[in-house]
């Protein structure tokens, strides 16, 4: 379907549908918030009874959540040790290898076992599959846009790639500089391609141009703008797009040292594979252990939540750092140059260009990021909160999704369905449940009159309610434990009262989910029905060095680092 | 994995469809009635909760396993005898009516000792115990001379006379002695040949402090009053004029001409002056603002002066007495109401409604004889007490704030005083010479029971917070203590099933 992807330029009854749509999301979730409130001092009976059953669908589908969570964790951990490489080498001699993987012996970890077991199990699939090309083919790309991160940002994230299974020298980096960026910030990046150019295939630097025609200051426009500029490369070289998987990474992102192996795997096993984006798991480990609680509980947590959409990958959508198929990127018209949600963007785009025949394959691998960090803790409020409204800014795709798929003849109208209303759904919940728990679903007891205290719901709700949140502490001690386990090594200056507390900050969630995360949802909904719009800025990031200094993004520059700053960004990486 | 989330989505969502409901029903008071005539019935609940906790309930025969505080749910309507019982106490019966999807709320209830925890303190004969309410102190009387009054500390067992024998004062003839509730001070009028003195005198750690207020209070002085929490100032009228004396400095200052009455709260006058407009003025006289919104309206004769003693409990709760026992309110009408034996209410007469207040144009709250008011915080109200009987004054929610009466003991002998007993729970009170406590259930006396016979023409005193009530025995005249409330002990503290508790009285 020929589209125009964007929300600017709709004329008409386009406009129309637009703007209809842009209102939907925040109209239901303040309709759902001040309704309940006036319900609790109106209604207050109807308003405790709906409390109820909100509250016992909420436990529901916190279990259900909660058993996706551990089995997308289960899943996670089962390929840790997964030479992932042999494995692509493996396709390249499938029948071969197929026999002697029958052969060999099951290994001695039940984690080991079922690995091997999933992974002969699909290779009966890929085997009957058409032939796959040779893996010598493929060739990476991978764009990095950049504004003002330093090379303490940017070098861990190079040596990461450096050091990849994959073959480097099949990796083509594109470090995205905006001309708007600091000189400071473009010597960094002009010192890292000299170092690491001869590393793979090569390392380009492209300086985005400010103020281009119909763009806005967006990352995607920087993306994009580095994207062409990479198949022009590519192009004379030789090399076919389809061939290519593009990866784009956020500036901290550090990747697994299997992470292209990984993707290169996937990427040759999928049906369809110019038709697909290829989504690993978000952690935020690279500073993990020098942000406030409430900053480390939020991110694990979307970690989690992205765990969680590993398992429904038909309706999965690509958030943060992404690969995708790079000649499904071509033809969609590469990312949008005036949204700000880039990332989840190019999903949509790609799937209504595509007319529904497009999907993301979950990766059971991680890149790890940081956690948006200030040098105060009041400033690090400010900056997660506005981080989190810019997640929540993704809520700009539902109107042109909605106009796409109503004037849509050629997409399935169940994909339509099942997609738009998951769409809403997820927009409007997150802007109202952290909310409905923890203020509006207390009022009518609060507000309840002397004429309802001899009421049996008057003594029945605290019970029931004080019942269900009872049960919910399941998911909460399974979520703390998870996330124990996901969490990085510490390092050993924590002392073990630091590691109790930093269990018990879980117990912030109530106060965290409203305020970091309702809160900037319901802000971003607001600001989109009332037609406002967002500026995109760039989230401060903060590491603290050896020498227990903040870098923070926009540091100093142009010093050359020695190469044990770079041993170390590896072994923390290496740690996480 | 698809499939497995398909099962789970389903499995999850059959769970829900069908637990909601029926947690809903359950929240409303809904349940399977078992049986041939299966069927969904409405029910009740009955929660108790007792002072001490962990009494057995017995609902007709059958035995609770948890101790109270509980909820019995599940109740289909009807009558129930519930019976609570605990070792060395007096067991609670009571007859209780459960509706459908109401509960039946008696979280106050107050086990009674099977044996009262009595005490002698102090040997008589004490023929008068004068109580001073709001603090930890006692006056005795043994007789009609000021060396035959003494301070008793109830906390520490301390008693002090009010003068040495050896003192000049010890004969002279105590005529009257004024008190203000939370003030242990006491102004003492003596009759010496051919005089009267003033003294002002207050409990000390060693001896009772006497100042001399002979000739600083003039002999027309009336409605004396002082801040309990600001002893400088002594406030009273004469001759109409709202007069204050600064202690320290022996002055006397006229704060205000035409005044009916006043009462004093929170370090705020309230005063009435002649035009029947009720203000609130500093004590500096400087006024802050009218209490009643609109003035007394146009057209409204002045009334005749009428002297009137106005007690302000709150804010927003004021009431105006009168030389003969009626009672006024201030705000736009007031309504008695009369409970009838069946518990319905009926009104028996309208009274003034009108702009504001005056003393003549308003109908009186009570026409007459009161002789009482006691003041409960915790549901704003105030128990009043006439000879005969005894009732309960609410106020209704702002701006009207309409104050009604109801009368919950009308067989009373001669009452002459009454206390909150037990987070407003009980009432205790003073009866023809005996101490009886009143459980209030819903709004009504629903049972009586008389605690101590006490000595004639004295009166006792209770503290809540210690449960304690003091008295003087009948014949020996010995002061003596009854303990009506269990300690209050950390450990045994129970957190009961609802946190918070309903807003109306059991």
């Amino acid at each position: 379907m020929n589209f125009r992807f964007s929300p600017h330029l709709t004329t008409g009854r386009d406009r129309v549908l637009h703007r209809l749509f842009s209102i939907l999301p925040g109209l239901a979730s303040w309709t759902i918030l001040l309704g309940m409130i006036g319900l609790a001092v109106g209604k207050p009976r109807l308003a405790a009874a709906l409390v109820i059953a909100f509250n016992l669908y909420w436990l529901l589908r916190l279990l259900f959540m909660t058993l996706f969570l551990v089995l997308s964790y289960l899943r996670l951990s089962l390929e840790q040790d997964t030479d992932w490489m042999e494995r692509v080498r493996g396709l390249d001699r499938l029948d071969p290898y197929l026999t002697a993987l029958r052969r060999s012996a099951a290994g001695r970890s039940l984690r080991g076992r079922l690995s091997r077991w999933l992974h002969l199990r699909e290779l009966q699939r890929v085997r009957a599959q058409e032939p796959l090309p040779p893996s010598e083919t493929i060739v990476h790309l991978v764009l990095i846009p950049i504004m003002k991160e330093s090379r303490h940002i940017l070098a861990p994230g190079l040596a990461s790639l450096a050091r990849q299974t994959f073959p480097p020298k099949r990796i083509l980096v594109v470090l995205a500089v905006e001309e708007r960026a600091s000189d400071a910030v473009k010597a960094d990046v002009r010192e890292l391609q000299r170092r690491y150019r001869a590393v793979f295939l090569d390392l380009l630097v492209v300086v985005h141009p400010d103020g281009l025609p119909g763009e806005a200051r967006v990352k995607g426009a920087n993306a994009t703008y580095a994207a062409k500029a990479a198949a022009a490369l590519l192009a004379e070289r030789g090399i076919r797009v389809e061939d290519v998987v593009a990866s784009c990474f956020d500036a901290d992102t550090v990747v697994d040292p299997q992470y292209v192996a990984c993707l290169t795997y996937r990427f040759l096993t999928c049906p369809e594979r110019t038709r697909a984006s290829f989504q690993p798991i978000p952690v935020y480990h690279n500073n993990i252990w020098d942000v406030p609680s409430f900053a480390r509980v939020l991110d694990i947590g979307s970690s989690f939540f992205q765990l969680i959409e590993a398992t429904d990958p038909e309706r999965l959508v690509t958030f943060s750092s992404h690969s995708m198929s790079f000649a499904a990127l071509v033809e969609t018209g590469y990312w949008p140059v005036d949204m700000i949600s880039d990332d989840s963007a190019i999903f949509w785009k790609a799937f209504i260009r595509f007319d529904g025949r497009y999907r993301v394959v979950p990766l059971p691998i991680t890149v790890s990021m940081d956690i948006t960090a200030a040098e105060s803790w009041w400033k690090t409020v400010g900056h997660v909160y506005r981080q989190k409204r810019r997640w929540a800014w993704g809520v700009e795709n539902f109107p042109v999704v909605m106009r796409a798929f109503v004037t849509s003849r050629t997409i399935p109208l169940s994909a339509r369905l099942r997609h738009g209303f998951k769409l809403f759904e997820t927009n409007v919940s997150w802007a109202t449940w952290g909310f409905l728990l923890t203020v509006i679903g207390w009022l009518p007891a609060l507000l309840v009159g002397r004429e309802f205290s001899d009421s049996v719901l008057y003594y029945s709700a605290p019970r029931i309610t004080a019942t269900i949140f009872g049960l919910a502490s399941i998911s909460l001690a399974t979520t703390i434990i998870l996330s124990l386990s996901l969490l990085p090594k510490r390092p050993v200056r924590w002392s073990s009262l630091t590691r109790i507390g930093h269990a018990l900050e879980w117990l912030l969630i109530p106060i965290i989910s409203t305020c970091f995360s309702a809160l900037p949802a319901l802000d971003a909904q607001t600001r989109l029905m009332l037609g406002g719009s967002l500026e995109f800025r760039v989230s401060e990031k903060g590491r603290r060095r050896e020498d227990d200094r903040r870098d923070t993004a926009g540091a100093d520059g142009g010093a050359a680092y020695a190469v044990d700053e770079l041993e170390l960004a590896g072994e923390d990486w290496r740690g996480s | 994995m698809r499939r497995v989330r398909q099962l789970a989505f389903i499995v999850f969502a059959a769970v829900y469809l069908v637990s909601c409901p029926l947690v809903l029903l359950q929240a409303f008071g809904y349940s399977l009635k078992p049986g041939a005539e299966q069927g969904i019935v409405k029910t009740g609940l009955i929660s108790l909760a007792t002072t001490p906790p962990g009494a057995t309930v017995y609902l007709g025969k059958r035995r609770y396993t948890k101790t109270t505080p509980t909820i019995l749910r599940g109740l289909l309507p009807g009558t129930y005898d519930v019976r609570v019982g605990l070792p060395g106490y007096q067991p609670w019966v009571r007859t209780v009516t459960v509706e459908a999807e109401k509960s039946a709320v008696f979280e106050r209830i107050l086990l009674l000792p099977a044996a009262w925890k009595q005490e002698r303190l102090l040997p008589g004969p004490f023929q008068e115990l004068l109580p001073l309410p709001g603090t930890r102190w006692l006056v005795l009387r043994r007789g009609p001379m000021l060396s035959d009054h003494w301070f008793y500390d109830w906390k520490t067992g301390d008693a002090q006379r009010l003068v040495a024998p050896a003192s000049p004062l010890a004969e002279a003839r105590v005529l009257s002695i004024g008190t203000v509730n939370g003030s242990p001070a006491l102004l003492v009028r003596l009759g010496v040949p051919a005089d009267e003195w003033v003294l002002w005198i207050e409990p000390s750690a060693d001896e009772p402090r006497l100042e001399d207020l002979t000739g600083l209070l003039p002999p027309g002085a009336r409605h004396i009053t002082w801040d309990p929490l600001d002893r400088r100032h002594l406030l009273f009228l004469q001759d109409g004029a709202l007069v204050r004396l600064h202690l320290p400095s022996q002055t006397v200052t006229l704060l205000l001409e035409g005044v009916q009455g006043f009462g004093l709260f929170d370090r705020a006058l309230y005063v009435l002056n002649d035009t029947g407009t009720l203000v609130q003025m500093d004590l500096e006289g400087k006024l802050r603002r009218p209490v009643v919104d609109k003035p007394a309206g146009k057209g409204t004769r002045a009334s005749a002066r009428r002297p009137l003693e106005i007690t302000v409990f709150s804010k927003e709760a004021l009431l105006l007495l009168g030389a003969h026992g009626e009672l006024f309110t201030p705000y736009h009408g007031g309504e008695e109401w009369r409970g009838r034996p069946e518990g319905s209410l009926q009104r028996r007469r309208p009274l003034g409604r009108g702009t504001g207040f005056t003393s003549r144009a308003a109908a009186p709250l009570i026409g007459h004889g009161v002789l009482g008011l006691a003041w409960e915080a915790r549901h704003q109200r105030a128990a009043v007490w006439q000879k005969d009987r005894l009732g309960l004054i609410e106020w209704g929610e702002p701006p009207e704030r309409d104050a009604r009466v109801r009368w919950v003991l009308e067989k009373g002998r001669r009452i002459t005083q009454a206390f909150w007993v037990h987070e407003s729970s009980h009432l205790l009170v003073h009866d023809d010479d005996e101490a009886k406590l009143l459980e209030l259930t819903r709004g009504r006396v629903a049972a009586v029971q008389t605690l101590v016979p006490v000595r004639p023409g004295s009166a006792f005193a209770y503290d809540d917070d210690a449960g304690i009530l003091f008295y003087l025995e009948p014949s020996a005249g010995a002061l003596c203590s009854m303990t009506l409330l269990p300690r209050r002990d950390l450990l045994s503290f129970s957190f009961q099933e609802r946190t918070t508790s309903s807003g109306g009285s059991p």
